[in-house]
């Protein structure tokens, strides 16, 4: 596995910043492409070797703007896989961020914590 | 707007490879989305890449005659015009037309005609000669209101321009002008179609003032049509007084609106056609949808949308995480949550119908308020 995985943002797409060593991962911008799962099988590859041998501390940030309903299911898949790493009893967090004013994506981050068992922040910015 | 209104539209546009009516706001940005939206699908047609430039360049001049033409009556007058502000590029066969509407003040009518008679009454070397002369007169072109525009587009488009005035009060009138490029094709099936009058512009216009249409396309749904539509969409909406949420919902709804089309029509000579509407009504937007889906799709389709339509809104929220924990993908990349998502953001149940048409297909659309 790549220590560094980068993928740069585009009107489509987000940007994808994972760092193995430091255990930190950042999903950002819009996520609207037609069919999700072709832009995020990368991401679960490199996520899915990640978790063979995860740094001490993992930390996911997401910061998005819009996304749509099949990255949505994506995303799902990548919370989930945390939610494993963190049953295994490493430090996992996952950290919401949402806009002032933001209401939808505020609640669509709060209908995701709910959905997982795995410390999850929703932060405004 | 109604689902009927829907069908309606489609049916009049049904021979264009692409047909795009926008009203609002037209920024330099906006323009620009709309060229690229055009340009797409002018190229994906197979046409010559000199009728491209050439369509391009009248859209261009279409803009700044009705950003130019409102813009002085806003400022003389004090209110927004933004509303009559209209435009519509078609595309049939190999032809292609490109219509505006704007209001001007009927003191200005009597020169505006003569100025378009001119020009008309021009072969194309008198037009040519006409604009140089304007072009080396400093005295005139002052306005940028010499006609210089006028001319580029007769020039550009090399037939008679047409126009029509029709009153709105004592002091204003809704002024059209259409320009068409037509093809080399000959034998097209589409030359029964060859001439569109102005009239039918005017009548789209009509319909889009009283049911406050935003923006009408017809043509191909892929991703790369559908960005810049969102692009125009977003910004027409950024300049009007919405609060974010109700943004980010229209913006939510209408991507997963024109990726269900992207996805579910039939595909036809490489084209995943669709008739996309966007209109405003209150506070509220209507966003519509109609595209062909073959006929043993219906049944299943019918049941999805009545099942949503049973489930209330918490209904609709545990229906959309259970789906999305449901580790299932569905066929090429769709998460069959895309109608749950559009049902639980709409205001209200959908509105949905599917209309016959031909042996093996069906209309299907789709009205979701926001």
């Amino acid at each position: 596995m790549e220590n560094i995985l980068f993928i740069e943002e585009t009107e489509e797409t987000p940007l994808i910043k994972f760092d193995a060593e430091k255990g930190l991962m950042e999903i950002s911008g819009r996520s609207l492409p037609e069919n999700a799962s072709s832009f995020f099988e990368p991401v679960h590859k490199w996520m899915s070797e990640y978790l063979s041998s995860p740094a001490k501390d993992t930390v996911m940030n997401l910061k998005l703007e819009y996304f749509n309903s099949s990255s949505a299911k994506q995303l799902m898949q990548i919370i989930l896989l945390l939610e494993q790493l963190h049953s295994k009893s490493y430090n996992v967090k996952i950290c919401w961020f949402y806009s002032q004013s933001d209401e939808l994506i505020e609640s669509r981050g709060r209908e995701l914590k709910n959905l997982v068992n795995i410390p999850f922040e929703l932060t405004q910015f | 707007m109604v689902l009927d209104d829907l069908y309606s539209t489609f049916l009049t546009l049904k021979n264009d490879n692409l047909s795009f009516i926008y009203q609002g706001d037209f920024s330099d940005d906006i323009t620009s989305k709309i060229i690229n939206l055009s340009e797409y699908n002018i190229s994906n047609i197979g046409e010559l890449s000199k009728m491209k430039k050439k369509v391009s360049l009248i859209m261009v001049e279409c803009f700044q005659n009705i950003i130019r033409h409102g813009d002085e009556i806003d400022k003389k007058n004090k209110f927004s015009t933004t509303h009559s502000r209209m435009f519509i590029a078609r595309n049939i066969g190999s032809n292609h037309y490109i219509t505006s509407a704007n209001l001007i003040e009927n003191e200005n009518i009597p020169k505006l005609k003569e100025k378009l008679e001119k020009i008309n009454s021009l072969s194309k070397e008198e037009l040519k000669s006409l604009y140089m002369e304007i072009l080396s007169n400093e005295d005139i072109s002052e306005k940028g209101g010499a006609g210089l525009g006028l001319i580029e587009m007769a020039r550009k488009s090399g037939e008679k321009l047409e126009y029509d005035f029709t009153t709105f009060n004592d002091k204003l009138s809704y002024f059209y002008l259409q320009s068409k490029i037509l093809g080399t094709e000959e034998n097209n099936e589409a030359q029964q179609y060859l001439h569109i009058p102005i009239s039918i512009a005017r009548n789209f216009h009509l319909k889009v003032i009283s049911w406050n249409i935003l923006m009408v396309y017809k043509g191909d749904f892929s991703q790369s049509s559908i960005l810049p539509m969102l692009k125009m969409i977003e910004n027409n909406m950024s300049n009007q007084l919405d609060e974010l949420k109700v943004k980010k919902l229209v913006y939510i709804a209408l991507v997963e609106i024109l990726q269900n089309i992207s996805k579910h029509s039939k595909e036809v000579g490489g084209f995943r056609e669709g008739i996309f509407l966007m209109g405003q009504k209150n506070k509220s937007y209507v966003i519509s949808s109609g595209n062909l889906i073959t006929n043993n799709e219906v049944p299943s389709l019918k049941k999805q949308l009545d099942y949503l339509n049973s489930l209330d809104k918490s209904g609709l929220n545990e229906f959309y995480k259970s789906t999305l924990l449901d580790g299932e993908d569905t066929y090429n990349g769709g998460a069959g949550l895309g109608l749950i998502d559009i049902a639980r953001e709409s205001d209200g149940k959908l509105e949905y119908n599917f209309v016959p048409f031909d042996n093996n297909t069906s209309f299907f659309s789709l009205i979701v308020r926001v």
